[in-house]
């Protein structure tokens, strides 16, 4: 069958899909949601597997206080502000520089809703995490937030945030900590573009741990200052004035209570320096008396979990596969039962001297023309629905 | 020549027989018969729709009783035009897609300019202005659509064009001027016309006329 006939056929083809527009309609959505209904499920599962996967495995080792391994990992990764026991610094001072580098995290406070997440600069190194303007947190009450934090709250460097207050009614509690943006990152893709990061120092002041004090005269303090005693040091006056935003005249006044060692640590992230200290950080761990401290593998938990949301996700698609069959079968049967309604045209054409092979090329083309439509919008509506992996991500996590 | 019915369980076979029948090159017939006397079976033997079970069928110098169906198809396509009684147009074309039909079918390439400006004479002649043509069939009355069945017939410039009562479905007004245009335009085109009609009106206008009875005899059931 030469160009030219190819080309008539399917001029016919169209003529008759469009003279028959509803039912081409219906066929069409019927394909399309062949295509769709378990095409969507599947892919979005993959790129969610794929992402928790890639960022497990970024992250070589973990400690923890002992308690849930799933918890405090997905809490670690994805800031899901899971509740988890908490460990000192002093677990985190612990560890060999010679065989790892200890990144510790604080996850216990927020600004808007958005998880403030307090660590050290080799998080940034860890992640590849870059800033798109500013710089990174110079001192005490600096932070800087992911780029999808940034266009929520519509915040650039030199504004400020407030943390949240943990409770309302309790007074004697932290009190909100304005910080300053000093920097916004890159966009990374990641869970990484929706928190806020501070400091360890900052993320300890929001605890209460360190704070800042100044006699009532100083007119430097900022207008967002509040007049309180203070609680954890008795021996000051009742003039002193609690800090909630850290300014360059107040940052003097600041300073921590206790020893360092005792301060906070929500996880560590453990970065061996090659696989033998790995596994000697692992057996070490492992082979710990006390129970206090667990090592995670970050990626066989989550390949763990995985594996739950894999069956799962298997048992839905044997449904849906069901349902597209089903699909299908209906599309075959109503061409099936319209080329027997228009029986009388492929007689027609018959009689007029139109070859088998001419009239089947026809149908062929109008039933091609209509899967190609139907499987093309079937596509792209998955496409459009690839934005939606992450709010997937957030539902299986 | 003679066709045997397809027959179902049951039923007694039957079949005509044509003793010989013949019709000048040029010549304009009618072919008159009561429904049901085989007048569409005599037109479809001769257009090599049907086959011939016996005998020989002879149509513009070629045996069609001897060909096999591939080439009685292509032979039809190139020689051979239908009316039909409820015009047949395909409902998804428009009425220019209808009239080229049988060339897309026949030689399908580019359509020449040659080809083109015979087209643009039949529509003149057949009435069917520019307008007309972008239609489709369902926005036609029921004259212009057997104008276009009739353009449809001589677009290729056949030698034969069978016309299957081709006035069956027409008010008697349009009746006359269908007659006519399919005598004037097969006579223009120096093609032999043979239509198959029940109604006498008009017959004399027909160089002659042939009672399927005369031509044709049953045997077996009827």
């Amino acid at each position: 069958m030469g160009g030219a006939a190819l080309r008539d056929i399917l001029r016919f083809s169209i003529a008759t899909v469009t003279y028959y527009w509803r039912r081409s309609l219906l066929l069409t959505m019927c394909v399309a949601m062949a295509v769709f209904v378990p095409l969507t499920p599947y892919l979005l599962v993959r790129r969610a597997a794929s992402t928790l996967e890639q960022r497990a495995s970024s992250t070589p080792l973990m400690i923890a206080a002992a308690g849930s391994k799933t918890d405090v990992t997905l809490s670690a990764l994805y800031f899901d502000g899971r509740k988890h026991n908490i460990m000192t610094m002093s677990e985190v001072m612990a560890v060999d520089p010679r065989r790892a580098t200890a990144i510790p995290l604080h996850l216990r406070f927020s600004t808007s809703g958005v998880a403030i997440v307090g660590t050290t600069e080799g998080y940034y190194r860890l992640r590849g995490l870059e800033l798109e303007e500013g710089t990174f947190s110079g001192r005490y009450g600096d932070c800087v937030v992911g780029a999808a934090v940034a266009r929520r709250l519509r915040v650039s460097p030199g504004e400020y945030l407030t943390s949240d207050p943990k409770t309302i009614f309790n007074l004697t509690a932290d009190y909100p900590l304005r910080i300053r943006v000093t920097g916004v990152l890159s966009p990374s893709g990641s869970t990484d573009d929706e928190v806020v990061f501070v400091s360890m120092e900052t993320a300890w002041i929001m605890d209460g741990i360190g704070h800042g004090h100044f006699q009532g005269s100083d007119k430097s303090g900022s207008a967002h200052q509040e007049e309180a005693s203070h609680q954890a040091t008795p021996s000051e006056n009742a003039t002193e004035k609690l800090q909630l935003e850290i300014t360059n005249e107040n940052i003097g006044g600041f300073h921590f209570h206790g020893q360092r060692e005792d301060y906070p640590v929500t996880a560590c992230i453990i970065v061996p320096t090659d696989t033998r200290a790995g596994t000697l950080l692992v057996g070490q761990y492992s082979a710990r008396a006390d129970g206090k401290v667990m090592i995670i593998e970050p990626l066989s938990v989550v390949k763990r979990l995985l594996a739950s949301v894999l069956r799962v996700r298997n048992l839905v698609l044997a449904g849906l596969s069901l349902v597209t069959g089903a699909c299908l079968l209906l599309v075959v049967f109503v061409f099936l039962l319209t080329f027997r309604l228009r029986q009388a045209e492929f007689d027609t054409l018959k009689k007029i001297g139109a070859s088998t092979r001419q009239i089947s090329g026809m149908v062929l083309f109008e039933v091609g023309l209509v899967l190609t439509a139907g499987a093309t919008i079937g596509v792209a509506l998955t496409w459009s629905t690839g934005r939606f992996d992450q709010i997937l991500l957030r539902w299986l996590i | 020549m003679h066709y045997c019915y397809p027959q179902t369980a049951g039923e007694v076979a039957s079949r005509v027989v044509v003793r010989q029948w013949s019709i000048a090159a040029g010549e304009c017939v009618a072919l008159i018969g009561a429904s049901g006397s085989g007048k569409t079976t005599l037109l479809q033997l001769a257009g090599g729709i049907l086959g011939v079970a016996g005998g020989s069928i002879q149509v513009a110098q070629q045996s069609l009783g001897t060909m096999p169906e591939a080439r009685r198809r292509k032979f039809r396509l190139a020689n051979i035009g239908f009316v039909f009684q409820s015009f047949e147009l395909l409902p998804h074309l428009t009425v220019e897609e209808n009239l080229l039909l049988p060339i897309h079918l026949l030689q399908p390439k580019r359509l020449s300019t040659q080809v083109q400006s015979r087209v643009d004479e039949l529509c003149e002649n057949l009435s069917l202005s520019r307008s007309i043509r972008k239609r489709r069939p369902d926005r036609l009355s029921q004259g212009e659509r057997q104008r276009v069945a009739i353009g449809r017939a001589l677009v290729t410039q056949p030698s034969v064009v069978l016309a299957d009562e081709p006035t069956g479905n027409l008010d008697p007004a349009l009746k006359r001027s269908v007659v006519e245009l399919l005598l004037n335009q097969c006579r223009e085109n120096n093609a032999t016309l043979v239509m198959a009609t029940h109604d006498l009106s008009g017959i004399d206008r027909f160089d002659s006329s042939h009672e399927t009875s005369t031509v044709l005899q049953w045997e077996g059931q009827h």
